[in-house]
C-alpha cells in the first residue's frame, strides 16, 4: 500500500466514506416493492425461505437475513458454496481473455448448470458431439417465428455431451446424458451436416464447439416462453469435427444476396457492399466488441429474427435489406459477456443496437470520404477481418483496414537486409495495426497489441503516412497483401513475405482521401535532379489530372542507382541502363477480375518538352512498355 | 435492503447508480430464490447478486453515456476544486472512481465488508490464489491512483 495508507487508515476510510453516503432507503424500498409486485411469482421461493407472505415478506426476510446474519459476524468459511461454478467472462474467468474463441470452452453439462444458475444471457463456449435429429414428418413452422422458439424439436439435433449418451441408434430417444437442443436459427446452418437435421440410419456424432447463450431476450415474445427462456441460441458455430471455422455472414432463407432475388421471385437489390464493411462500425462502439456472425435478411427474415419488430419499424425507411451483426463484449472484469446485436439498414445513415425495448440509435454511419475511394477498395475492414482475408483467400486485393496504428519512432535497428522492402524486419516488427488500442505501457517500453494485430511493413513508396505516431492513432491503412516483390525475398522467406500487409498509405479515419498533393511530393529524395515533373511522371503513366483523385498514390523520381531499395528485381536492367533517374508512379488500378490493386509504373526521366516519355508496367515478371499509358 | 444498498454504493461512489443497482440486486434476487439450495449460504450469495448488479449498471451506465450526477457529488467535488482540505473519504472517493468495477468491489467487500480472502474467492466465484492477486492488484491500483491524485492536487 501506498505510504501513510496502511490497512487501519484504508478500513476508516472506507467506513467513513460509506457513512457519509446519503441513504434515502424507505423510498427505495418502497420502489423496489413496487417493482417486484409486476415480476412473475417465482415457483417455490418463498417456501425455500421458510416463508408465506407475500412480496413485502420476501422483502423483509432478504433484509432480515443480511442484518441478522450481520456483515462482520459471518457463518465459517464451510458453510458457504465453493468456488467452481463461475460464469463466463465475470471475475471467475482466467487471464485476459479478449477473443471469444478464447471463452474457455465448457461441457454441455457445466453449461446446463449454468444456465440454472443464473437468468444472465451471457455467451457460454460449449464443446460437445452434434446428434442429429429423428427423421419425422414436420408441419411447416407457423408465424410469427422466434429464434428461441424450436420448431417440430424431434428432427433438430442435440449437442450432446459424449458419445456414449448421444442415444444414437434408439431413435425417438433423447440423449441418455446431458444433451442440449440448440437453436442454429440466426447463424450459418448450411455449415451442419444435412444428416444431422434427420437421417435413417441416425448419423454418427461429430465434435462440435458453438457459441451462444441462453435467457434470450426474444423468448418474452415467444409462445411459450418458459421453454424459450432455456432455448440455448447459437451466435457461432466455431468448429466443425475439429476444424476451426473463420467469422460467418449467413444470408436468411428469403434472401439470395448473390441474386437479388427471393424464393418468391420479388426482387431485392442486393446490399451494397459485403457485411464485413460494418464490422468497424460495431468495433466502435468501444465495450472491445469481437464479432461473432453476420447475418444478411430481407425484411421478412428481419421480422423473423428480430420478433419485436413484427409491427413495424419506421427507420427502416427505403432499405430492402439490413445486415444483423452479433458480437459480444471481451472486456475484462464487465460482467458475463453479454451478445449485443446491431442492425444496419442497407443504404441507410445509421446503425441501431436491438435491445429488448426495440432497435435503438447506436451510431452514423457517414464518414467525410470521397465515394470513388470507397467505390474502390470498399468501406474499411477490420484487422481480425482482414487477418481472416490473409489466411483464407491470400491475393493482393487492395484493402482499406481501420484500427489503431502506433510506430516504434527512432530507434536504431541492426542486422537489417537492404534491398527487402516487403520483408518485416525492424522497424516493421514494432509497427502495428491493431483493432483495439494496446494497453498502456510505463516507461520506454513498446505498446503491445491486446488482440487482433498486425505488423505493417512500410516500403520507400508509401505516402500519406502522418497519421503514424509512437503514440497508437485511429488509422485507416490503405495496403495489400501478396505483394510481386515477394518473389525477391530471401529463399525460405518468400511465403512469409506474401503474408506481410504492405502499406500504401495511412488515412485519417474521418478523412478516407488520398491526398494527391502529397502523392506528388518528391519522396524519397533522388541524388540527383530529375528533369520532368511528379504531374509529367503521373501523366505519362497513364493518370491524367481528372483521374488522380483517389487513384494516384504516389509519383516520385529515384536514381537509377537506387532503384533497387525499392524494386529489387529492376536493379539492373537493360532498359534503365545509361539512365540517371525515373519516376515510379503508384496508381490504384483493377485487375481481371474487378479487384482493386495497386499498379507500377517506371517512367524514364526525361525533359517534358523533348517528346514522348518512355513508360514500363512493372509487374511480377519484370519491366514490360506499357501499352496503356499515354503517349 | 440497507445492506445491499450500502454496498452498492460502496462500489459505485454514486447515489443514482447504486440505487438502480440495490433495485436491480433484489429484483434478481426475487427471481433467483428458487434456486438457492441452501438458505444458509444467502449471505455470500446476496454479496455476489449485488456485486453483479453493481458491475451490470456501471456497464448500461457506459452505455447510457448520459448519466445523473446527484446533488452531493456535485457539492463534494465542488467543495474539492475550492480547495477545501480532502480527508481520507474524499481522497478514497476520487481514487476509487478511477479504478475499474471488479477491483472497487474486490477492496469494498475485504476493507469495508470485512471478507477475508478465502471468503472473497466464495463470493466473487474465483479460486483463493486468484483471488488473493486480484486483490494485491487492486491494493496496488489503488495506491497508484491516490497517488495519482496527490500529483494533481499538488
Amino acid at each position: 500500500m501506498t505510504s501513510g495508507w496502511e490497512d487501519q487508515r484504508l478500513e476508516a476510510a472506507f467506513a467513513a466514506r460509506a457513512t457519509s453516503a446519503t441513504r434515502p432507503i424507505a423510498d427505495l424500498t418502497d420502489l423496489t416493492i413496487e417493482r417486484l409486485r409486476r415480476e412473475p411469482r417465482p415457483r417455490s421461493a418463498v417456501t425455500r425461505l421458510g416463508a408465506s407472505a407475500g412480496l413485502a415478506a420476501v422483502l423483509a426476510v432478504v433484509v432480515i437475513a443480511v442484518i441478522g446474519i450481520g456483515f462482520r459476524d459471518r457463518d465459517p468459511l464451510a458453510s458457504v458454496s465453493p468456488p467452481g461454478t463461475a460464469t463466463i467472462g465475470s471475475a471467475g474467468s482466467p487471464g485476459p481473455s479478449a477473443e471469444p474463441a478464447s471463452l474457455p470452452a465448457k461441457s454441455v453439462g457445466a453449461a446446463i448448470a449454468m444456465r440454472d444458475a443464473s437468468n444472465e444471457s451471457g455467451e457460454i463456449r460449449v464443446a460437445g458431439w452434434l446428434r442429429g435429429g429423428v427423421p419425422v414428418p414436420c408441419p411447416a413452422p407457423m408465424r410469427p417465428y422466434n429464434p428461441t422458439q424450436l420448431w417440430c424439436p424431434q428432427a433438430l439435433p442435440w449437442i450432446v455431451e459424449s458419445v456414449a449418451d448421444s442415444g444414437v441408434g434408439r431413435l425417438n430417444e433423447s440423449p441418455s446424458g446431458p444433451g442440449i437442443q440448440p437453436s442454429f436459427a440466426l447463424v450459418d446452418a448450411d455449415a451442419l451436416p444435412s444428416l444431422m437435421f434427420g437421417s435413417a440410419p441416425p448419423a454418427a456424432p461429430v465434435e462440435i464447439t458453438v457459441t451462444g447463450h441462453f435467457h434470450d431476450r426474444r423468448a418474452t415474445l415467444c409462445s411459450s416462453p418458459g421453454d424459450c427462456w432455456t432455448s440455448f441460441v447459437v451466435d457461432r458455430i466455431d468448429s466443425i469435427g475439429g476444424i476451426a471455422r473463420p467469422v460467418t455472414t449467413s444470408y436468411d432463407l428469403a434472401v439470395q444476396a448473390e441474386k437479388g432475388t427471393t424464393s418468391s421471385g420479388l426482387e431485392i437489390p442486393p446490399p451494397t457492399g459485403p457485411a464485413e464493411q460494418f464490422d468497424p462500425a460495431v468495433m466502435s462502439q468501444g465495450h472491445r466488441l469481437a464479432v461473432l456472425s453476420r447475418r444478411v435478411m430481407s425484411i421478412g427474415g428481419l421480422v423473423d429474427a428480430e420478433p419485436a419488430l413484427a409491427g413495424g419499424w419506421a427507420a427502416i425507411g427505403t432499405a430492402t435489406t439490413v445486415t444483423s451483426i452479433t458480437a459480444v463484449e471481451t472486456e475484462e472484469g464487465s460482467g458475463p459477456p453479454l451478445p449485443i446485436t446491431f442492425l444496419f439498414p442497407d443504404r441507410g445513415p445509421q446503425f441501431y443496437e436491438m435491445t429488448a425495448d426495440g432497435p435503438a440509435v447506436a451510431g452514423n454511419l457517414a464518414v467525410q470520404a470521397f465515394p470513388d475511394l470507397l467505390a474502390r477498395v470498399g468501406r474499411p475492414l477490420t484487422v481480425s477481418a482482414t487477418i481472416e482475408r490473409r489466411d483464407h483467400a491470400l491475393d493482393a486485393t487492395e484493402l482499406l483496414v481501420a484500427g489503431w496504428a502506433w510506430a516504434p519512432g527512432s530507434l536504431f535497428c541492426t542486422l537489417i537486409r537492404p534491398g527487402e522492402p516487403v520483408l518485416d524486419q525492424c522497424p516493421s516488427t514494432l509497427t502495428w495495426l491493431a483493432d483495439r488500442e494496446p494497453p498502456p505501457v510505463k516507461g520506454s517500453a513498446f505498446p503491445r497489441p491486446d488482440g487482433p494485430a498486425i505488423n505493417l511493413v512500410i516500403p520507400p513508396e508509401s505516402v500519406n503516412l502522418a497519421r503514424l505516431d509512437t503514440k497508437p492513432t485511429q488509422v485507416a491503412v490503405l495496403g495489400h497483401f501478396d505483394d510481386r516483390r515477394a518473389a525477391a525475398c530471401p529463399s525460405g522467406l518468400v511465403e512469409r513475405c506474401r503474408r506481410n500487409f504492405i502499406v500504401d498509405a495511412i488515412l485519417d479515419p474521418g478523412r478516407l482521401a488520398l491526398d494527391a498533393t502529397l502523392a506528388t511530393t518528391v519522396h524519397p529524395a533522388p541524388s540527383n535532379i530529375p528533369k520532368g515533373t511528379a504531374s509529367w511522371a503521373a501523366n505519362a503513366a497513364g493518370l491524367p489530372g481528372t483521374d488522380r483523385p483517389n487513384r494516384l498514390i504516389s509519383a516520385f523520381p529515384i536514381a537509377v542507382a537506387a532503384l533497387g531499395a525499392l524494386e529489387p528485381d529492376l536493379a539492373e536492367t537493360s532498359s534503365t541502363a545509361g539512365i540517371d533517374a525515373v519516376w515510379l508512379v503508384h496508381f490504384l488500378d483493377q485487375d481481371v477480375a474487378g479487384n482493386a490493386i495497386v499498379r507500377t509504373r517506371l517512367v524514364i526521366d526525361a525533359d517534358p518538352a523533348k517528346g514522348p516519355a518512355q513508360v514500363f508496367d512493372v509487374t511480377a515478371d519484370g519491366m514490360s512498355p506499357a501499352l496503356s499509358a499515354a503517349p | 435492503m440497507d445492506a445491499v444498498y450500502r454496498l452498492t454504493n460502496a462500489i459505485l461512489g454514486d447515489e443514482a447508480d447504486a440505487r438502480d443497482a440495490a433495485q436491480e440486486a433484489f429484483v434478481a434476487i426475487w427471481r433467483q430464490l428458487p434456486r438457492l439450495r441452501e438458505p444458509e449460504r444467502f449471505e455470500a450469495w446476496l454479496q455476489r447478486v449485488a456485486v453483479n448488479a453493481a458491475r451490470m449498471t456501471i456497464r448500461s451506465r457506459s452505455r447510457r453515456r448520459v448519466r445523473e450526477i446527484p446533488s452531493s457529488t456535485v457539492v463534494a467535488r465542488a467543495e474539492r476544486a475550492a480547495g477545501a482540505p480532502p480527508d481520507d473519504a474524499a481522497i478514497l472517493d476520487a481514487a476509487l472512481a478511477a479504478l475499474p468495477v471488479d477491483q472497487r468491489a474486490i477492496l469494498v467487500l475485504h476493507h469495508l465488508e470485512g471478507r477475508p480472502v478465502a471468503e472473497l474467492a466464495v463470493i466473487l466465484e474465483i479460486p483463493e490464489g486468484t483471488a488473493k492477486s486480484r486483490l494485491f492488484t487492486a491494493r496496488r491500483a489503488l495506491a497508484d491512483a491516490i497517488e495519482q491524485d496527490r500529483g494533481h492536487r499538488r
